[in-house]
């Protein structure tokens, strides 16, 4: 599948980005665009653009970014939807503190796909586990008093049968 | 560059979820059902702070709304309670879960279904017999979330609002429940009927976070006619605003005028109005198929309806029919038999009585459609599906673009399982 992302694109436009480490990219316009962030700069400068500065995303993230992007930039038809999926899932599934990074560009660029299918995945990760897991998957501190958490607990008893 | 390597660059700043903008962790949140939340309540203040906040529950609903859940309801002859009366000694062998709110008014519930009766002059059992109520809660895609079974004595009647509460009748006495938190409540002791069998209907008004109950009851003393009176019972689950007066809460409010006409079916609530269909035997039903009653004027009156029924002869050409709210309209969905087509009529204007045919959707698709044994239910409206129930172990979706069926397996829905969909919500009373 490859071939046909990046086969598709020899004759589309490219566009410079700068992520917040300085590094410069080339990406396809229409992989870019995806990016309603990027989408409303391009039409605010139009062709005159020289390189577009993203001050909130650094190189490693926006690598990973850009290849969703890519990977998004055509219209999906039924039959490739299965294989989507399965790339997508495959996708997300990155150690935490990467997905954070990933998720926090997804929201600066506003990529709302991208955004929805990270906040599922962390979303994912807290089903079926008790609250001390899911303070410890996710490094959270407990700040109740046992009364406190012995209270809350009570009123939500039946949560936890 | 592979994943590998990009995982490794890692920025101090966000390498856990407590960094996260609030936005993006009422996101995360938001995607969970009522129940894991009531769980996440305990991880931390943060978190608790964010749940039960009117805002992330606001959130929560939209989201809600477009991932809808399913509730069946079961019930069984109890043989094994025949003499029983003591509610607790079977408790464990039926793994009943324990609701205060229900069992408590068992208790009372005897006396005033024997006393109703009494008033009313009717001699009928005052026992009726013992039964195991069972509702099941479950998602789309056929995944159990709970079973929940009690004893119980007479019929229950589903009565769905299309939000997140569904409404139990049990003759005249009415349960309020929150299929997402199991919660119950009870309303006041409904006006007694001089014959069974009247309707009640549920609804739900989404500009004042109001759920309204309707119940009609017979007040003629003679078996030749009806009196049909028409009460209303509001249960708001919002914030009242300032300055409104919510003087009505907690009693039945009656309805000025009576009703003129019997109705049938669920009742479905749009735009602060009722909408019944016309329970008629004599055949010609023309301008006599919808009756609303509009609940800030207090008015019944007669809807035009769509041509389902022939202005000449009155013969009503449809095999079978009912109302439903898809996306917030009234529609009248009319199962044909020749050809076998399901329509949806929507009423587009509901001042001047537009309605607009929307779909005609092909029934022979159906697996295991047959027009004389298939009832068809259509249920609601969900990401561009149609949800019906034909009858079959499971649900079918109706693809209005690609014009298709698809059937959810795994459902296990059997001939009598009363269901209905309901959102996944905080609603509480």
């Amino acid at each position: 599948m490859a071939s046909s992302t990046s086969g598709s694109s020899s004759s589309s436009k490219v566009v410079k980005i700068r992520s917040s480490d300085n590094e410069n990219f080339e990406v396809e316009e229409a992989a870019a665009a995806r990016s309603e962030t990027i989408k409303k700069l391009l039409e605010d400068v139009g062709d005159d653009a020289d390189v577009i500065p993203l001050p909130n995303v650094d190189a490693k993230t926006l690598v990973k970014v850009m290849e969703w992007c890519k990977k998004h930039m055509d219209d999906v038809d039924e039959l490739n939807k299965e294989e989507m999926k399965t790339w997508d899932a495959e996708f997300v599934d990155m150690d935490q503190s990467c997905l954070y990074n990933v998720l926090l560009a997804a929201n600066f660029l506003n990529i709302k796909e991208l955004l929805d299918q990270l906040t599922q995945k962390v979303a994912d990760m807290i089903k079926g586990k008790s609250p001390e897991e899911i303070r410890a998957t996710f490094n959270i501190k407990n700040d109740f008093t046992p009364e406190e958490e012995a209270e809350i607990r009570k009123q939500n008893a039946w949560a936890f049968e | 560059m592979d994943h590998g390597e990009v995982s490794k660059a890692l920025s101090p700043k966000s390498t856990n979820i407590n960094f996260l903008p609030q936005e993006l962790k009422c996101n995360i949140l938001s995607r969970l059902s009522v129940k894991l939340l009531c769980i996440c309540r305990l991880v931390s203040k943060e978190w608790l702070g964010i749940i039960s906040a009117p805002y992330f529950q606001a959130l929560h609903l939209d989201r809600s709304k477009e991932n809808h859940m399913l509730l069946l309801l079961d019930q069984f002859v109890d043989i094994d309670a025949d003499e029983d009366d003591e509610l607790e000694s079977d408790e464990d062998e039926y793994g009943y879960q324990e609701n205060e709110d229900l069992l408590n008014n068992e208790e009372d519930y005897i006396e005033e279904m024997g006393q109703i009766y009494y008033q009313a002059g009717y001699n009928v059992n005052r026992y009726p017999r013992k039964q195991l109520f069972r509702i099941t809660a479950m998602d789309l895609r056929g995944m159990t979330q709970y079973v929940f079974r009690m004893p119980v004595k007479g019929n229950f009647e589903m009565l769905p609002s299309n939000h997140g509460l569904v409404c139990f009748n049990n003759n005249d006495d009415f349960y309020i429940y929150n299929p997402s938190t199991q919660e119950f409540t009870t309303t006041p002791v409904a006006s007694p009927s001089t014959c069974e069998g009247m309707n009640s209907s549920f609804g739900y008004l989404p500009s004042t976070r109001e759920y309204k109950l309707a119940h009609m009851y017979d007040q003629s003393l003679s078996v030749f006619s009806y009196n049909i009176g028409c009460e209303i019972y509001t249960l708001s689950v919002g914030t009242p605003s300032p300055g409104v007066v919510t003087s009505q809460q907690n009693c039945w409010k009656q309805v000025k005028q009576t009703c003129p006409y019997l109705v049938e079916g669920r009742g479905v609530l749009v735009n602060d109005t009722f909408y019944w269909l016309i329970w008629d035997e004599r055949a010609n039903r023309v301008n006599k198929l919808i009756l609303s009653l509009d609940l800030e004027r207090e008015k019944f009156e007669v809807v035009r309806h769509p041509p389902v029924i022939s202005y000449e002869t009155g013969i009503i050409q449809v095999h079978d029919i009912h109302l439903v709210e898809l996306r917030g309209y009234l529609c009248l969905a009319g199962t044909y038999a020749s050809p076998q087509v399901l329509d949806i009529w929507v009423l587009e204007d509901y001042r001047d009585i537009v309605w607009v045919k929307k779909y005609s959707i092909v029934l022979s698709m159906l697996d295991g459609f047959s027009i004389q044994l298939s009832e068809i239910t259509v249920l609601g409206y969900q990401n561009g599906e149609i949800i019906v129930d034909s009858g079959e172990e499971g649900l079918d979706f109706y693809n209005v673009e690609t014009k298709t069926f698809r059937r959810q397996n795994k459902m296990n829905l059997k001939d009598d399982t009363k269901l209905c969909l309901y959102t996944d919500c905080f609603d509480s009373f």
